[in-house]
This record gives structure tokens, sequence and C-alpha cells, in this order.
């Protein structure tokens, strides 16, 4: 990844101190070499919040993938997000904000595992790796998959769509809603796995003919 | 993929996104996910797939994606509230927290950049010789007894194809009664009123008033009040030679009909409508041009509201669909809150989410998503057109219209249960059937029930222009929560306004006949203790500094400079320049208010671009038809050029110690040389407009 030359490199707190320090106070008609050491300030902040605001729900489903849990993405995402902010001033627009984000993100993924390192359902460092690499391609432009799931959720029975609206409400889980429904657990999981399942082959069909 | 492996994978998924996986699933899926591409793939769609579902969902209430795709045709190109809320809340935090640490680490204030000479302009104090003479401000022309004149009925749609005639949703009706109850307005008499209900205010608050202003100090602001820009040199002559004792009541009247008070209302209002940023897919000129229209002939603003609102068609035809055309993204929820925000002065976007503490409108959730459904029949589509060049079809234009849609809107409360909300509108429920027109019911509802709250709204904000402080702030959150500097007056303002049938140029008029418009902005000892800038509640105590906007910067630049004739001829090209320059501040923030993110506010990046931008470079180049130029070949000593660069930069004569501090500038020039001679009074001029007080309006 970091041989990649379009992505630029994560600096360290210790170089990030250290190219602080180094520079003269900033006058007025010095390049940008002076203000990229500003602490916390990027160099183009509205392009900077801009790039940050488009990029979160790739970075989401980016962090996703590895932690297989929504919840856990969440908190993942939280974290990501507060360092990419205080390193924004390292952020060099002229390249990809998303691949840079992403570095920044699986760090924090593995954090997050060391910190829950008990957990025997988490993954191996091999498969993040694998998925991480995987993922990263996928969500470069991830507006086409969206329009299919859109289109997709259209051609849904009315039924199937109103149990993936419920199943998707803030807070719910395929649990809660089979008591909601006064349905067995398993026959719910059941037709949810069938219609996510639905959905995915509809939007492969749609992105293979676009 | 092998079906085995599909049909052994879409269990252990299922399990995963269900929070059901168990370790062998867990080892088995690694297993794979690792030995087999194919199924890496799976892997990652379905859990993209999961969790779009998921983010979406939990992001935009009503809007989320299942819920948008019950609701809408394919036809539609509004966007579904994607990521909005959180998102934007997130970076608005952000971008705040940034700017402010922006300007702390940048940590130097315009005061201490280094310039080509060390001048310091003196900002303005009480005024030292000239005595001012206190205007009889309460001597208007137009001291008639209030005009109601039939108003003709508005035709919407002049390029669409259906005839839609609109039952004039201004007043008419209405105003007999209203005058009835109130009176006829006598324009002296109420500004004897106004006057009386400020002096009250001040009385009780035991602080006495600022001197009136000089002529010099009130010249300017009254320019750039009205017109949009600085007095040129020879108003300011003109005026301030004029020894008639009515010469400020008949300014007003002049700028008034002039071409730029017309201009200056209508940037003002295309900027609060549609933003600043031209990266908007509309017609902004167009826009523009209704408002001007309007403006020109000061029809009711009732009338212009109604028709913003309710308004139909091609957006390159159509000026005022562009308002709407602007705002229908994210479910109509911009336009919901940016015609309370603009039109009632209310903060409606909050309860989009929460309950607001008890403003009137928008109390609730409920009554926000009331209000928004009053969008909810509004779309926009795409006009194409087959380009033989190319030989591609292009989006060349975008049209408002309104689908025979009925029902309610639907949203989710706060615990995620989706409810529904029917267009209502000040208690006024309005039939969800498909057939009735929304948008046109609103435009009814907004002037007739609404207009006592559309009065005050535009009251406040025509005040606030005027004064920098509205009567109630911030000028576009009223409602019972907000405390108001002056209520009677607020009030007596009001029910003119209505009285008189939203007549803009008259609520001008009245305004900038206040005594309080008159005084000048320099403190005295009596009135310290009237600083709203620490929240308290403003007395009009004195003028109130405000800084220049980016348009009036602009055109004052020109009108003190005309450093756009330097190489460039044709107004045209400088009309362009002005939205060029504008475009460098201002930039688009898609979200609840679809608002503008802006560098232009005083600091660093501004006082970037007037030191070193290419105008203020023209303005000093001594390049023929300059107003540096002309001074030049005029003639005359020392003096006289400075005091003709001061006028034309600050609309005053220079005071004593300027006059000291730029001696050793011009003691140092070389003699003889002609490039040479007009340096240091492109040195002295740079100063005086990069100084504070150009700046600001006081």
């Amino acid at each position: 990844m970091s041989s990649n030359p379009a992505i630029p490199a994560v600096h360290t707190p210790a170089a990030a101190q250290s190219s602080s320090n180094s520079a003269e106070p900033s006058s007025i008609g010095t390049g940008s070499a002076s203000r990229a050491s500003t602490p916390h300030v990027p160099r183009d902040p509205v392009s900077f919040v801009q790039l940050f605001t488009k990029s979160q729900r790739s970075l989401y489903l980016f962090i996703l993938g590895q932690t297989g849990s929504v919840q856990d993405a969440e908190e993942v995402l939280q974290n990501t997000n507060l360092v990419v902010w205080s390193k924004s001033n390292q952020f060099d627009p002229g390249t990809n904000f998303f691949a840079w984000a992403c570095q920044i993100a699986r760090y924090e993924v593995m954090q997050h595992r060391q910190r829950y390192r008990r957990d025997k359902l988490k993954f191996s460092d091999e498969f993040l790796n694998v998925v991480a690499e995987e993922s990263v391609s996928r969500l470069d432009d991830p507006e086409p998959q969206r329009l299919a799931l859109e289109q997709c959720l259209q051609k849904l029975s009315a039924r199937d769509r109103e149990l993936i609206r419920e199943r998707y409400q803030p807070g719910s889980s395929g649990k809660d809603l089979a008591s909601n429904l006064r349905r067995p657990p398993n026959s719910v999981y059941q037709s949810l796995g069938r219609i996510r399942r639905v959905l995915l082959e509809c939007i492969q069909r749609r992105l293979a003919e676009m | 993929m092998s079906l085995e492996v599909a049909s052994e994978l879409y269990p252990l998924l299922e399990a995963l996104c269900e929070n059901r996986q168990t370790l062998a699933g867990k080892d088995r899926l690694e297993q794979l996910v690792l030995s087999q591409p194919a199924a890496r793939r799976l892997y990652v769609d379905y859990m993209h797939l999961h969790g779009t579902l998921t983010w979406d969902a939990s992001l935009s209430e009503s809007a989320s994606l299942v819920a948008y795709a019950e609701r809408t045709g394919a036809t539609s190109v509004r966007q579904p509230l994607w990521t909005v809320k959180r998102l934007a809340a997130i970076a608005g935090l952000l971008s705040a927290a940034l700017l402010v640490v922006f300007f702390v680490s940048q940590g130097i204030g315009p005061a201490s950049l280094p310039g080509p000479s060390e001048v310091v302009v003196v900002p303005p104090t009480t005024p030292e010789t000239i005595t001012p003479v206190v205007p009889d401000v309460h001597k208007l022309p137009n001291d008639a007894v209030v005009n109601v004149s039939p108003i003709p009925r508005v035709v919407l749609d002049r390029d669409g194809p259906t005839e839609t005639v609109v039952e004039p949703p201004s007043v008419t009706p209405d105003v007999p009664t209203a005058v009835a109850a109130l009176g006829p307005i006598v324009d002296a008499e109420l500004l004897a009123r106004l006057d009386g209900m400020w002096q009250a205010k001040l009385d009780e608050a035991g602080v006495r008033p600022s001197p009136i202003a000089d002529d010099a100090e009130w010249l300017r602001r009254v320019y750039l009040d009205l017109a949009g820009h600085i007095p040129d040199a020879s108003s300011v002559d003109r005026f301030l030679t004029d020894s008639r004792s009515n010469k400020r009541q008949i300014l007003i009247e002049d700028l008034i009909k002039k071409p730029d008070y017309v201009r200056n209302l209508t940037t003002i209002w295309t900027n609060l409508l549609v933003g600043r940023s031209p990266d908007r897919p509309i017609n902004r000129e167009l826009l523009g041009q209704f408002l001007r229209e309007q403006f020109q002939e000061n029809r009711p603003w009732t009338e212009t509201v109604a028709r913003l609102v309710s308004a139909e068609g091609d957006g390159e035809k159509v000026g005022e669909a562009n308002f709407l055309l602007a705002h229908l993204n994210n479910q109509a929820v911009p336009a919901t809150a940016v015609t309370a925000r603009i039109f009632l002065c209310q903060q409606v976007q909050c309860t989009q989410c929460h309950k607001h503490p008890d403003s009137k409108h928008g109390g609730s959730m409920a009554e926000f998503w009331e209000l928004n459904s009053f969008f909810q029949q509004a779309d926009i589509v795409e006009n194409k057109k087959y380009n033989p060049t190319t030989g591609r079809t292009d989006v060349v234009s975008r049209s408002l219209i309104d689908r025979e849609v009925g029902g309610p809107t639907y949203y989710d409360d706060l615990k995620g249960v989706m409810r529904v909300a029917y267009p209502k509108f000040e208690g006024q429920e309005v039939d969800p059937d498909p057939t009735v027109k929304r948008r046109q019911e609103l435009a009814k509802l907004l002037t007739n029930e609404g207009q006592h709250e559309l009065a005050a709204a535009l009251v406040n904000r025509t005040w606030a222009h005027f004064f920098g402080q509205g009567l109630v702030n911030p000028i576009d959150d009223m409602g019972p929560h907000s405390a108001c500097a002056n209520p009677e007056l607020l009030e007596a303002l009001t029910d003119a306004v209505v009285a008189t049938n939203f007549d803009t140029n008259r609520l001008n008029r009245w305004i900038v006949s206040t005594r309080a418009y008159h005084l000048s902005s320099a403190q005295v000892p009596g009135n310290r203790a009237d600083l709203p800038v620490d929240g308290e509640l403003p007395l009009f105590s004195r003028m109130y500094l405000k800084p220049l906007s980016a348009e009036q910067m602009f055109d004052s630049l020109l009108v003190a400079t005309a450093a756009d004739r330097a190489g460039v001829a044709y107004w045209e090209q400088a009309e362009v320049h002005r939205k060029e320059w504008l475009a460098q501040f201002y930039s688009v923030m898609e979200n609840e208010e679809n608002g503008d993110a802006s560098t232009f506010d005083g600091t660093f990046s501004q006082s970037l671009m007037m030191m070193n931008g290419d105008l203020v470079r023209n303005a000093i180049s001594n390049s023929p038809g300059t107003v540096l130029h002309e001074i030049m070949r005029m003639g005359g000593d020392d003096q006289d050029r400075i005091k003709s660069l001061c006028r034309a930069a600050l609309g005053r004569d220079p005071k004593r110690n300027e006059l000291a501090s730029f001696q050793p500038i011009l003691r140092h020039r070389q003699p003889g040389s002609s490039a040479n001679e007009s340096e240091p009074y492109g040195d002295i001029l740079w100063a005086y407009l990069n100084s504070t007080e150009f700046a600001v309006n006081h």
C-alpha cells in the first residue's frame, strides 16, 4: 500500500512533532511549507471538510467489512474521524483522500481489536488484510452500487420491502423484529437472508448491465 | 463461484449480520474468504449491502432508501436524504472548530499586515469642525395617506404548458379592514411615534444617544445601505456643499429612484434566497431579473413571496422557479427550512429532529413535516435535447413541476416509529387530495393567515439591514422564545407594513428617516452601556458598525478607484469580474439549510485579496481612466490631491494627523519622473482602501 505514490504517507506523531519544531514562525508570503506545519489545520479547510463529509459512507463500509459488526464499525469510524481530524494538516490536497483515510481506519481497526482481544469471534490479521484490500478498490466510487440498490429495492415485493425497512430501522435487529412480528426468530432470519441475497444478486446483475 | 460455496457462504453471512455467529462459523468464513477470490468478493459485497442499508436507515429518518423507493417514481431527480443529518452535524461542528483553530493559529489580523507604507488611518471620531445640520427627517415628500390601489391578478407559468391563473395571493381583500382598524398611515405621524418609542427605551435604560452624524458619515452610510456602494467623489462634493436644510430627505428620495437601489435589493434577496455560490444548477441571473422587476415596480412583498413559493416552469424561462429549484434536494428539507427562515424569520430545521423549546412554528417535529408536506408535490424534471455535434443527449434545463400526488409525508419520530404529516400551516389544514396544488395553498396561507408574521419578519430583516442589529436577534430566529429590543416599535412597523399592503420602498424610507438612523456611530460617555455585541438588547443609541458585504466591497472599490477602467473597456466585462471576484469567497454546502461556505468574513483571506488582488493593483496603477489618473491629471498641490483621494475612498476630508503622516512618503519621491510621481499617491490610496474605515459601514 505504502509503495503506491498516489497515497500520501501518514506521518507518525513523532514526525509531525519534529516538523513543527523546525518550522519558522509563519509570515505572509512564505510558501505552504510553514502553513502545513500548523497543527490541526488542513491546507485547504473548505475542501477538506467536503472530502471528509463525502467519504464518510465509504469509510464506514470499509470498516464494517473488517469488524463484521455495525456497532463496532460505528465506534471505529468515530475514532478514525478523530485521528483524520487531528492529522488534517498532513493531508496533501492533491492526493487521494479516501485512500489516506483508509490507512488511518486500518490502524484504528487494529487498535479496536487489541482492546477487545478476548473476543474469540474476531477475525484474523490475514483475513483483515485481504478484506481491506478487496474493499478499498470497490469503494472508490460507491455511487453505481447505491443507485443499483435503490432500483432493486423498488423491485422487491411490498412485504419484503417492509420487512427490510423494519429490520434496518435505527436500533432494530432481526431478533427484535421476530418478537414484534410474533414469528419464530429462525424464520425471520431466513426471510432476511433470502431478501438480502435477492438484493445482492439484483445489484450484481444491474452493475454488469451498466 | 461454485454453487456449493455460495450456498455455504450465504448462511454464514446471514448469521454474521444478525449477530449470531458461532466460532465454527467464523472459522469457516475466514477459510472460504482466504482461499477463494470469489468468496472474498461476495463477502465484501454482502457487507457493503448490509452497511448501506444500516447507514442510510439510521442517518435519514423518513427518507431512508426503502421509504424512498416506496414513494417516488423513477423519473425523479430529487436526491434521497443520504447521509445528510448526522453528517451535516459532524461537518458543521468540525468546520466551525476548524475555522476557529485556523484563525487563531494564524495569529495575525489585518491590522498587523505589512503594507507598502506605514500609514495609520484614524477611524472616525466625533465631528470636529463641521457643525451638523440636523435635518428635519420627518418631512417626507410622500406625506400622503395610504393609497390602496387594486392589484392585478398574478399570472404564473409564463412559458408553461398550462395557463394557471392564481388568485392574487396578496392581501387585497384584507387591506380595507386592516386600514380601518389602524387608520390610514401618515408618514410623519408614524415616524413621530417610532421616534417616541425609540426614545422611551433609551430613557428607561438611562442611556443618552450619540449626536447626529455629520453629513459625510451619513452620506456614505445611506449610499451603502440604499445603493449598495459608497458615493463617488463628485456626489460627496455636491452633498457637502449643499446648504438646503432638507437635503438628507431629498437624497433619500433620489437614491430610492436610482437603478442601483433596485440592484442592491436584488443582490441582497438573491443571496438570501439561493446563496452566493455560482455552482448551483440554477439560473441565478434569471431569478435576479424576476426580483429586479418586482422591486423596480415596487410590487407588494406578499406577491413576490407568493410567486416564489408557488412558481412552476423551466428555470431557464421562469426566473422565480429558480428559488425552489435550488432547494428541493434532500426531500425538500432545505426548501422547508429556507422558506421558514427567509420569509418568516423562523428556525424550523432543528425541529426536524427534536422539539424546539417553544417557538410557534415547527414547535414539534410534526409541524416541521406538516410544512414540508406542502412541498411534497414539487419535483424537478430535466429537459433534454439531442446535440447533433456530440451525438449525445444533454440536459439543457430543469423545470419545477407539481406532480399530482396526495396523502401525507412520512417521517420517523425519535423512537423510530413512522408517522405521517398532512399539509398544515398556522393551524389551517389543506385538503391532501392529489388535485389540490399545495404550494399555491401555502402561498395563500403565508400571505393571508400568515401575513402578520410575514410582515414582522420583513420589518426585522430590513431593520437589521439598516442598523446592523435586528429588533430581534438572531434575525431569523423570531418567536416567543426570543427577546425583542422594542416590541412596540416592531408592532407599529409591522402594522404599518400590513396597512400599506407590503410596500417595501415605504418601509425602507421610514427606517432611514428615523432619528436613530441619523446618529453618529461614535460612542459617547452616555451610551457606553449600549453594547449589543455583549448580548444586551440593542438600544440603537448610536449607529452600529456593519462590515461591508462582498458585493458592497467590490462595487465600492470600483466607485472609489474606477479600477475597472484600467485596461477593461466594457462594463459587461466588469460584471464578469465581479462574479469571478465573488466566486473566490463562496462555495455551496448541500445540507439541511443549503447554505454557503464563505471566507469573506473580514479575516485573513479577505485581507489578502484586498491587499494583493488585481483589482487594487489596477486601482493604484495610474492607468488612464482610473480615479488616481484623473486626480494626477487635474494638478493642484499635495493637499488638494490627498483631499480628492480621501473623498473618493472614504467620502470625507483627510484629518490633520493623516496629512502629517503622509508627509514622509511625499518627501521621498523622485522629482521630475512622471512614472514615479503617482507612486506615493498610489500608496496613499492603497492605505485608504485597506483601512478598516473603508471596510466598514458606519
